[in-house]
Formats: structure tokens, C-alpha cells, sequence
């Protein structure tokens, strides 16, 4: 366990005892409109003043309930949590304005401390405490008119601590402009008591936040700091909706996909694989080819065996598609770049002589010189093939290295005149190639060489 | 002192140096100058970047990371005090294709190419008779860096041929150093032996994966480090901030870790060539020396990568077989790099040039008395240090490096911690370096007015 998670069960069973404590005094009848009012009407912390008096009344109640008990336990660890967060945001500018001053005033040749901003990121904070706060909470027994003003009540607090951190993390990204994470930040607490199935609810960040461009921020926050690709959706929903435009779940996540798919792959895969779920199942093409962009950002980010796992899901449950081919081939493909030559040659053949991989065969043939030439003794075998897709495939500038290839065996062999006309052969068909210019300095040598002896 | 003039110095103090040390010389010795005569050996000089002696198991190490580099050591003979002439590929390499020292031989910066007016190695081979193939894909030992030179085939282009053509127009460029190679060069080298019908031969084999960036492929990644959680991924480590700043000691334990891992990575892939040439005879019918090309660094001297004069940079294995050797042997004898030219011409029969600053190792190997160096030199004129050059005799290594000369006394600072001004040199070390001043005063009549203290 964390020290920051034993530090807030600290606190919150002292807050326990002392809340027995204080049910030793009797309490007035709950003053429910008094704080609806103060919501209405007032600033969060007059309403607060007024929760704060009916909180105390319903803790003394329920104080045996252990639902009610984690309840406040949350409350509290929010508190320690986002306090946590405001004091380091405000030791950070602090520090940041202490070091400007002393370059002003004191040493002005003395080097910048670059480490001097050194606050933690915000998804730290949100790690090291969600554990907490998955935990069920809340009463059955408490009474409806409790349990409306207990939501409200939490959310009043939770703003007020996302208000408080607001200030603190603009006051930081005023002192050191390179300092970026207020949103992230922010973000800490409404996130903890978010779910896949529950969205960020909007209420519990600071009010001048909630406009739709500021959401999209958030948006992008829970996309690029958080990895969240469904909390992220659902602020640019709500960004769509308070300007009143169409909102595309799709659209939305095939833009965030590409939006972190060189950073963040697997965010970008989960970007991807929540755009197919909000397809209909008709549009089966779409989905597929999803699935091939989830493929290429696999490859892009090197996660080969990732790719190739992918790939083999494609051309397994949609055997039949006129894509499945490219599937085959983009597994194969896969397989190449983690060099698991071994699995390839298992199975490569079947794919050459399957006619969905008909416009594929060349490459897989090739696949396969390649995957023969990391084996041991397949000295035959490579030669047949290497003759097999000079004839088949002669004018695709793939095989030139393999014409380079048998050139060089037939050097090796001392057969000069074999060697002439495969090296005239890659100079003529594929010249702009590197195989070709290598070709020409061999054929060169070997004329200076004959010419020698 | 400008950079020139040290290097002028050096070459001075070099060529006089060659001819001055007290070794068994071929080329000055007429009664064992050899004629050509038939069944001479084929050549195999297999190379391995970057491999530092103290990280070979045969050698001394901890860890077993060179199990068929030890085998082959064991059935054969084991050099324990070789030395490169250098710490980078261009100027180690020129050295030990041409024996000649780094500033003789002209491949001293990445700007400079293998002097057209030396001989090589391959060259000689060639014109008595040899057929000269090599193989590997360092990017500064290409036929454009004048390293083909003396060659009949010089293969330093299929690999990336292959790696480029496997990417199917997914990449740009292929970054060599990030790829795994060796595999690659067995192929091809394995390939072109299976089709040779040239007798003798030369073939020249460099493994060039054990250079950074240090990524060997599984299971040789967490071979060493297993439990290792940092950000430390064996790529970056040569450039800043790595190259200067040491990062903490668990980051530097993985990166020796990622480094051994390549070792005994490439170690596998020697051992599969050798275990084809055993199977088809070779080694009785070849010369085979194996070696390293230069050392590597792990902040010793405050650096990564491969720039300086320290023994971790120069130090490198070396062991040699061959049909007339009966008896297997350890000699612990000092050797150069430049004296591998002169050792394989020996056992060819060919004379030595002129040229040549090395001495066969054959007299040793043969256990006679003659043949023994006192001392090896070193240079560095790479850039990412001050030009510098060394002279290492078994207990001091004295330096001259940007006007000052100063020394290690390796017995008691045997990792070369603490500089020895000439003032406060020794009797016994003012000795030994007498010696290289007169020398230096054959050459230059007022050394000391251009490597002052």
C-alpha cells in the first residue's frame, strides 16, 4: 500500500472517532432548503456553511453504518488528496518565484536550476488513490431527502477543491510558463469518482470551467495524460452539446486515435476498438478496416507481435472478406519484423497457394527467401525459390536483391558469364535502385579483376 | 600544440618506433622471407565491433558471455594483451587491414578514407594468388571509406539491401545501428562459402551488432538484468545526455547488462559460423583468427561509447588457429593490431611489405623467444576527445595528449585514475619513456618543443 493511501485511512478513521465524539451533542432539524438555497444563490463556500451543519447531523445518525462510514472516508481522502496536490502546486511556484527573484537580485551569472520545477505529473495522484475510492459507498438506510442533498453536498466539496487547485495550477503556469498540467490536475478528484460507466460528471469542476472549449481541453487531457478514450468522449460530447452541435462517437474516436496514435499506441488501439463497437453491424467493411488501422498503428509503433496477433484475428473471423488477403499478408508481415522466421516457414506455404492471397503471392514468396535465409542449410531450398520468383516475378523491382543474390553465388561459383548477365539484368530493369548501383560497382570489379588476370 | 603537429610527431615517432623495437621482423629477416608455394591456408579474420577484453569470459570475466570465443580459445591459442591502435572503427580497423598506424594509413575521422597509396591486407592476398571476399555492414568500413580496398567481393551492402527490401515501403531509411545483423552477415557469408570455388581465399567477416545502440534481441536482453525497471532501453546511450552524464548505478549495471547481452548474442552467431566451417572442413585447411576491433567504455572516464586511449577502449580479444598449430597455448606476450597483417602473410608464406609497422605473432605462437614487443601504441584522433596518443608498456602507459605528456602507473591505478605529470615521473618510468624520447629526437630535434608538459 502506498504511504499516501496508509496516510489518508489515518486520517479518515480519526475523522471517525471524532465524529462519534460529537454525537454526544444534540442536533436541530436539518435545515435542507437553508443549503438548496445558499447552492442557488450564493457562493459554494456560504453553501458549504450550510451543508456542512445538516453533514454533521446525518454523520451523528448513521455513525454505526459502515455505508455511510465509507462514505465520509471518501470525503475525506478527497480532502487530504486534493490538498495534497494544492500544496505542491503552490511549494512549486513558490520555488519557481524564489529562484526568478534570485536571478533578478542576486546572481545574475548564476546558472537557472532547470529541476526547480519539480511537481509530480497529476495521473500520479490519480494512481496511487483510485484503489480508495473504487470501493462501494453510501447508506440503504439513509432517507431520499438525505441522500439528494448527500450527492450534492459531495459534489459542492469536490468543487471547491477542484476551484482551489484551479488557482493553484494557473499561479504555477504563470511563475513557469513551461508548466502545462492545470487541467490535468483538475482532473484528479472527478476522475476518481468517474467509471467506464459513469462519465466525469461536470458539475464538480470549478464553474468558469465549464464552457465547451474548456471541456475540450479536459477532453484532450483525459486522452493525453490520462489514457482515458471513453472519459475523453464523453467531455467532447458535452462540449458538442453546450454549443449545440452533432456529436459522432465514431468520428470522435478515429480523431483520437490518430490524434495519439505516435505517443500513446495502446490509447490509440482503444480509440480504435471503441470507434468499431459504435458501428453498426452492417457496416462490416468500416469495421474491418478499423481493424487494419489498429494493424498499422501495431506496426508503426513497433509492437510487432501485437500486429501480427491482429492481422491473424482479421483473416481468422472474416475469412471471406476480399481483405482478408492483405490480412494474411500483414500477418506475415508482422512475423517478419519480430524475426520469428520459424513460424513463418510453418506456415507461409499454405498462404502462397491460397487464392485469397493471390495479389499477396509475390510478397509471401519473398517472405519466405527471407525467413529461408535466417535458417541453417537451406542452401537448395533458396536457390529454387530465388529462381522461381526471378521467373515469375522478374520486372517487380522486389527481386532485385535476389538477382544481387544469385549474382554473388555465381561469383562465388567462378561462373563470371552467369554473373555478368544477372548483374545486366538488375542495372537495366530496376537502374534507380540501390541493387542496381551496387550492381554496376560489382560488374566493374569483376571486368578490372578479369582484365587483370 | 596544434592537432598536426602532434600527429606529425606521432607518425614520426611511429615509423622510427616500428623499426626500432626489439621484435622478430620478418622483413628484416631475408632467411625467413617464405616463398609462395602450394595448399596455402585459406584466411578467416573474423572482427567483432566494439568488444572489450575484460567482458570476455576467457579473459577474466564474471559473467559467461563468449562461451564459443572461449572454446575456440581453448582448442587454440589465446592472446590476453592484445591491443587495438585505436578506440573507433576506422583508424582499428585501417590498422589491422593494413599494419599501420592510424595516422600512416589515413582513415583517422569519419571525413578521411583508407589512404589509396597504402597496400592492404586484402590486396597483398590478392595479388599472390588469393581470391578476396568480405563481409559485414559497419557503416564506416564500406568500400566508400576505402576499406573494399584489395577485395574481389566486398559485401557491404546486402544486409541493409535486405533489411530495406523486408520493410515492403513501410520505412524510410533502416537505422543499422537499432537492427540485428549479425544473422544476416552468417547468411551471407555462409551462403557465398557454400558456392566457393576460389582457392585459397581470404575471407573477412565483421560482426557489427555488438556496437550500440545496445538492443540485443530476446532471450539476450534480460540475460543479465532481469529485474531491471528503469528507463534505460540500450538505445541513446552515445549520444547526450547519456554520452557524458552517469546516470545512477542500476542504470549503468543495465546498460553493461543490454552490453553483455550483446556480447553472448553475437558470440551465438560466431559460434553458428564456426560450427559450419568445422562441418565442412575449414578449419583445416584456414588460418582463423578471431578479435576484437576496439574496446567500449561504461563511464570509466566519465564517457560511453568508444573514444579515448584507456584500456577499456584498446584492450581486445584474440586467438588464432591453425592446421600447424600442435599444442593449444595462452601468451600473454603484448600484441598490436597492427601485427595481425604480418602474422597471416607469415602462415601464407607471403612476405611482408616493407610497409608493415607489425611483427608476425608466429614466432610466439611457436613458442620461440624472438618476437616479443615491449610495448604497444595507441591513437586517437577521432573528435569527441582531444587527439591523443598512447604508448603502453606492461606497467606504465604514457601519454601525450593536446601539449602534455603525463602518465599511468598501472600496477598500483590500474583503471588510470590518476595522472603522472613528467615531473614526478619515476626513475624506473623515466626509463621507460627515455626510450620513446629518443626516438622521438631521431625524428624531431626538439620534441619536447611540441609536447610540452
Amino acid at each position: 500500500m502506498s504511504t499516501i493511501n496508509k496516510h489518508i485511512i489515518t486520517i479518515a478513521i480519526i475523522g471517525l472517532v471524532l465524529a462519534n465524539i460529537a454525537l454526544a451533542e444534540d442536533a436541530p432539524e436539518p435545515n435542507f432548503a437553508a443549503f438548496y438555497q445558499a447552492l442557488e444563490t450564493g457562493t459554494d463556500e456560504q453553501a458549504a456553511q450550510a451543508g456542512e451543519k445538516i453533514f454533521g447531523r446525518i454523520e451523528r445518525k448513521y455513525r454505526a453504518d459502515a455505508g455511510f462510514g465509507a462514505l465520509k472516508s471518501k470525503m475525506i481522502a478527497a480532502d487530504f488528496l486534493g490538498n495534497q496536490m494544492i500544496t505542491q502546486l503552490k511549494k512549486a511556484t513558490g520555488r519557481q518565484m524564489f529562484a526568478v527573484a534570485g536571478e533578478l537580485f542576486e546572481d545574475k551569472g548564476k546558472k537557472k536550476n532547470k529541476d526547480s520545477l519539480s511537481v509530480a505529473p497529476a495521473k500520479s495522484f490519480y494512481e496511487t488513490s483510485v484503489e480508495i475510492f473504487t470501493k462501494p459507498a453510501g447508506s440503504a438506510q439513509l432517507e431520499d431527502e438525505e441522500k439528494k442533498f448527500l450527492v450534492q453536498f459531495y459534489d459542492l466539496k469536490l468543487r471547491i477543491l477542484t476551484s482551489e487547485i484551479a488557482k493553484a495550477g494557473q499561479a504555477l503556469a504563470i511563475a513557469e510558463a513551461s508548466f502545462k498540467g492545470t487541467y490535468d490536475y483538475v482532473l484528479v478528484l472527478p476522475l476518481l469518482h468517474a467509471s467506464e460507466t459513469r462519465p466525469v460528471n461536470i458539475d464538480v469542476l470549478p464553474k468558469w470551467m465549464r464552457q465547451s472549449s474548456q471541456l475540450s481541453v479536459f477532453s484532450d487531457s483525459c486522452l493525453l495524460h490520462y489514457g482515458f478514450a471513453f472519459h475523453a468522449q464523453a467531455f467532447a460530447r458535452q462540449a458538442a452539446e453546450l454549443d449545440n452541435k452533432d456529436f459522432s462517437e465514431e468520428t470522435f474516436y478515429r480523431s483520437a486515435s490518430r490524434k495519439c496514435a505516435k505517443q500513446l499506441p495502446r490509447v490509440a488501439v482503444d480509440c480504435l476498438k471503441r470507434a468499431i463497437d459504435s458501428i453498426s453491424e452492417e457496416k462490416i467493411d468500416e469495421k474491418i478496416a478499423l481493424q487494419f488501422d489498429i494493424v498499422q498503428v501495431w506496426l508503426d509503433s513497433e509492437n510487432f507481435t501485437l500486429a501480427a496477433g491482429e492481422a491473424k484475428a482479421i483473416a481468422d473471423n472474416f475469412g471471406d472478406h476480399k481483405r482478408a488477403g492483405n490480412a494474411i499478408w500483414l500477418h506475415f508481415y508482422a512475423l517478419s519484423r519480430t524475426n520469428n522466421a520459424d513460424t513463418i516457414l510453418a506456415n507461409v506455404d499454405t498462404a502462397i497457394t491460397d487464392p485469397r492471397c493471390s495479389d499477396y503471392r509475390a510478397k509471401l514468396m519473398y517472405m519466405k527467401w527471407w525467413a529461408l535465409r535466417r535458417q541453417k542449410d537451406k542452401t537448395a531450398p533458396i536457390a529454387a525459390l530465388e529462381h522461381q520468383l526471378i521467373t515469375d516475378y522478374g520486372d517487380d523491382v522486389m527481386v532485385a536483391p535476389i538477382m544481387l543474390s544469385r549474382a554473388t553465388d555465381l561469383l562465388a561459383g567462378q561462373d563470371y558469364a552467369g554473373a555478368f548477365e544477372l548483374l545486366d539484368r538488375v542495372q537495366e530493369k530496376f537502374p534507380s535502385t540501390s541493387a542496381a548501383k551496387q550492381a554496376r560497382k560489382m560488374a566493374e570489379k569483376l571486368k578490372a579483376m578479369q582484365g587483370s588476370k | 600544440m596544434k592537432t598536426r603537429s602532434i600527429i606529425q610527431i606521432l607518425s614520426g615517432i611511429l615509423l622510427i618506433f616500428a623499426g626500432g623495437c626489439s621484435v622478430h621482423n620478418l622483413k628484416n629477416t631475408p632467411q625467413e622471407k617464405l616463398t609462395i608455394t602450394k595448399n596455402r591456408p585459406n584466411i578467416v579474420l573474423v572482427t567483432i565491433s566494439s568488444l572489450r577484453a575484460d567482458h570476455v569470459s576467457c579473459l577474466g570475466y564474471t559473467r559467461e558471455t563468449t562461451p564459443n570465443f572461449d572454446r575456440f580459445a581453448k582448442d587454440n591459442i589465446l592472446f590476453t594483451n592484445v591491443f587495438a591502435t585505436s578506440s573507433w572503427q576506422m583508424p582499428a580497423v585501417g590498422s589491422i587491414f593494413t599494419s599501420l598506424y592510424p595516422s600512416e594509413h589515413g582513415a583517422t575521422h569519419i571525413n578521411n578514407k583508407l589512404s589509396p597509396n597504402v597496400q592492404t591486407l586484402a590486396g597483398v592476398l590478392k595479388e599472390n594468388g588469393y581470391y578476396t571476399a568480405g563481409f559485414g555492414c559497419n557503416p564506416r568500413l564500406t568500400g566508400d571509406y576505402g576499406f573494399d580496398r584489395g577485395f574481389d567481393f566486398y559485401d557491404d551492402y546486402s544486409v541493409d539491401m535486405m533489411l530495406s527490401s523486408m520493410s515492403f515501403g513501410q520505412e524510410d531509411s533502416i537505422e543499422i545501428n537499432k537492427r540485428r545483423t549479425n544473422d544476416l552477415v552468417n547468411d551471407a557469408v555462409i551462403r557465398w562459402l557454400s558456392n566457393n570455388t576460389h582457392n585459397p581465399f581470404f575471407l573477412s567477416v565483421h560482426y557489427y551488432d555488438n556496437h550500440w545502440d545496445y538492443l540485443p534481441p530476446p532471450p539476450y536482453d534480460t540475460l543479465f538484468d532481469p529485474d531491471y525497471t528503469g528507463d534505460i532501453d540500450g538505445t541513446e546511450i552515445a549520444r547526450e545526455p547519456l554520452y557524458s552524464n552517469r546516470p545512477s548505478d542500476e542504470d549503468v549495471a543495465h546498460i553493461i547488462a543490454l552490453y553483455d547481452g550483446q556480447i553472448k548474442q553475437t558470440d551465438h552467431d560466431m559460434g553458428e559460423l564456426l560450427d559450419f566451417m568445422k562441418e565442412e572442413g575449414r578449419f583445416q585447411d584456414s588460418v582463423i583468427i578471431i578479435t576484437g576491433d576496439h574496446g567500449e567504455q561504461f563511464y570509466e572516464h566519465g564517457h560511453t561509447s568508444h573514444h579515448g586511449i584507456f584500456d577499456e577502449l584498446i584492450r581486445v580479444p584474440f586467438a588464432i588457429s591453425a592446421a600447424d598449430i600442435n599444442e593449444p597455448n595462452v601468451i600473454s606476450s603484448f600484441a598490436s593490431s597492427v601485427d595481425i597483417m604480418p602474422t597471416i602473410l607469415n602462415y601464407t608464406g607471403i612476405v611482408v611489405p616493407d610497409q608493415c609497422k607489425g611483427q608476425s605473432l608466429k614466432p610466439l605462437i611457436e613458442n620461440k623467444s624472438a618476437g616479443k614487443r615491449d610495448f604497444v601504441f595507441v591513437e586517437y584522433t577521432g573528435g569527441a576527445v582531444p587527439d591523443c596518443f598512447a604508448v603502453r608498456f606492461e606497467r606504465y602507459k604514457f601519454i601525450c595528449q593536446e601539449g602534455s605528456i603525463f602518465a599511468y602507473d598501472l600496477a598500483s591505478d590500474p583503471t588510470e585514475q590518476k595522472k603522472i605529470y613528467k615531473t614526478d615521473f619515476t626513475d624506473e618510468m623515466k626509463e621507460s619513456f627515455e626510450k620513446i624520447r629518443d626516438l622521438i629526437v631521431k625524428d624531431n630535434p626538439q620534441p619536447e618543443n611540441k609536447c610540452k608538459q
